[in-house]
């Protein structure tokens, strides 16, 4: 079996054509996703279990919680994100390089609240559940959009914070006209 | 003009590349004076679908149904607990267990097919503490261990050990199987001795 991320970009003018597309598989599980999951399987916390580094760059020691991985909680602080950065991802990435931060202002996307989250479906020979969201550009210019990645919470005793999950640096630079779109599709999924 | 000769359109398969996330176990077999008679590792491709729901339903902060280990289908909302694998001694509700079945994975694989009980009654097993390394990054890799050893006080060898896996909480009171995998040939474990199971969960970029 495969155990296998993919994300998929689709541009849209502001007549909702489709301009240009790109699926490909996200090799970029991060560090603070494993420190996360070890937090869950282990119930360990405190000087026992395990920081991550929260998107400020703070490094906290995260708890079990029943909301941790929560992609929907923050319009602007968890879910699908798009940004401008094009280093090269590295393990410890916490953060997009250049996040396109939430909003209608110059170089600004209106993220138009939570990402969604669909129930696993099951094939013959895989399952596979996504994570979408549909950024608009209302700024009055054009954005090139090059990374894309995943805030999700994390909860340090009961108080939330939030820490990029995955992060990609997209194939190809993709151009958002104003007035367009953007809808951002990850999906994970094993293959038998 | 067609609509789609406009589309900047790019589908990238990379099959050569390993998996983002990565799991491999190491089974080590010992005697009961600690000699390791049995070792072998592998990568593990065996998350199940239940991984998946229960990961579904944190993302989205939802109940999902998940198929508990005894094959019903169980209405869990997301919980502190969920995935712990980190057992105590002779708990065998979750944490790592082994068994003597020997069909292949599938992704609705929802328990071990023969697991072997906890005790120290013929075929049975003494199930240990769950123990882990905490993550560490080497390169582009982050990766953390969670490791069981089971013990044999039944008095006689134990054969035909032919699978292994983790249950995990899938809600406060309901557990489920995370990952399954059969191993490449059985093995055996003489009384007074233990097998140690350890899974290695890591992520690349």
């Amino acid at each position: 079996m495969k155990h296998e991320l993919w994300y998929s970009v689709v541009v849209r003018d502001r007549q909702g054509k489709v301009v240009s597309r790109e699926r490909r598989r996200s090799r970029s599980f991060l560090e603070a996703w494993n420190r996360l999951m070890f937090t869950q399987m282990t119930q360990l916390t405190g000087l026992t279990g395990t920081k991550i580094k929260e998107i400020t760059g703070i490094a906290q020691y995260a708890y079990p919680h029943a909301a941790n991985f929560r992609v929907e909680s923050h319009a602007d602080n968890g879910g699908i994100f798009c940004g401008t950065g094009d280093t090269a991802v590295a393990i410890d990435d916490y953060i997009l390089e250049s996040r396109i931060e939430p909003g209608i202002g110059p170089g600004q996307f209106d993220y138009g609240g939570f990402s969604t989250v669909t129930a696993v479906s099951l094939a013959a020979s895989h399952a596979q559940f996504g994570v979408s969201r549909s950024p608009v550009n209302n700024s009055g210019a054009l954005i090139t959009v090059r990374e894309v990645g995943i805030y999700t919470t994390f909860y340090v005793t009961t108080a939330q914070h939030f820490m990029c999950a995955i992060r990609d640096v997209l194939e190809t630079p993709q151009d958002v006209p104003d007035g367009g779109g953007i809808t951002v599709d990850y999906t994970l999924e094993v293959v038998a | 003009m067609n609509e789609s000769e406009n589309i900047v359109d790019k589908e990238v398969v990379e099959e050569k590349l390993e998996p983002t996330m990565g799991l491999d176990y190491l089974v080590e077999v010992t005697d009961k004076d600690g000699k390791v008679l049995q070792s072998f590792s592998a990568p593990s491709h065996s998350f199940v679908r239940q991984w998946y729901d229960l990961m579904s339903g944190f993302f989205d902060w939802e109940s999902r149904m998940i198929m508990d280990t005894g094959g019903v289908n169980r209405n869990c909302a997301p919980h502190a607990v969920g995935w712990r694998a980190y057992a105590p001694a002779a708990e065998t509700r979750y944490g790592h267990r082994v068994g003597k079945g020997t069909t292949a994975v599938t992704i609705s694989d929802y328990a071990l097919e023969s697991p072997i009980e906890e005790g120290a009654g013929l075929d049975e097993l003494e199930h240990g503490a769950v123990s882990c390394g905490v993550p560490a990054v080497v390169g582009s890799t982050c990766s953390f261990w969670i490791r069981r050893s089971m013990l044999n006080s039944s008095g006689s060898t134990i054969t035909g050990i032919t699978e292994i896996g983790i249950y995990t909480n899938s809600g406060s009171a309901y557990f489920m199987l995370g990952v399954r995998d059969v191993l490449p040939s059985a093995v055996y474990v003489p009384n007074g001795g233990a097998i140690t199971v350890t899974y290695t969960f890591k992520v690349t970029v």
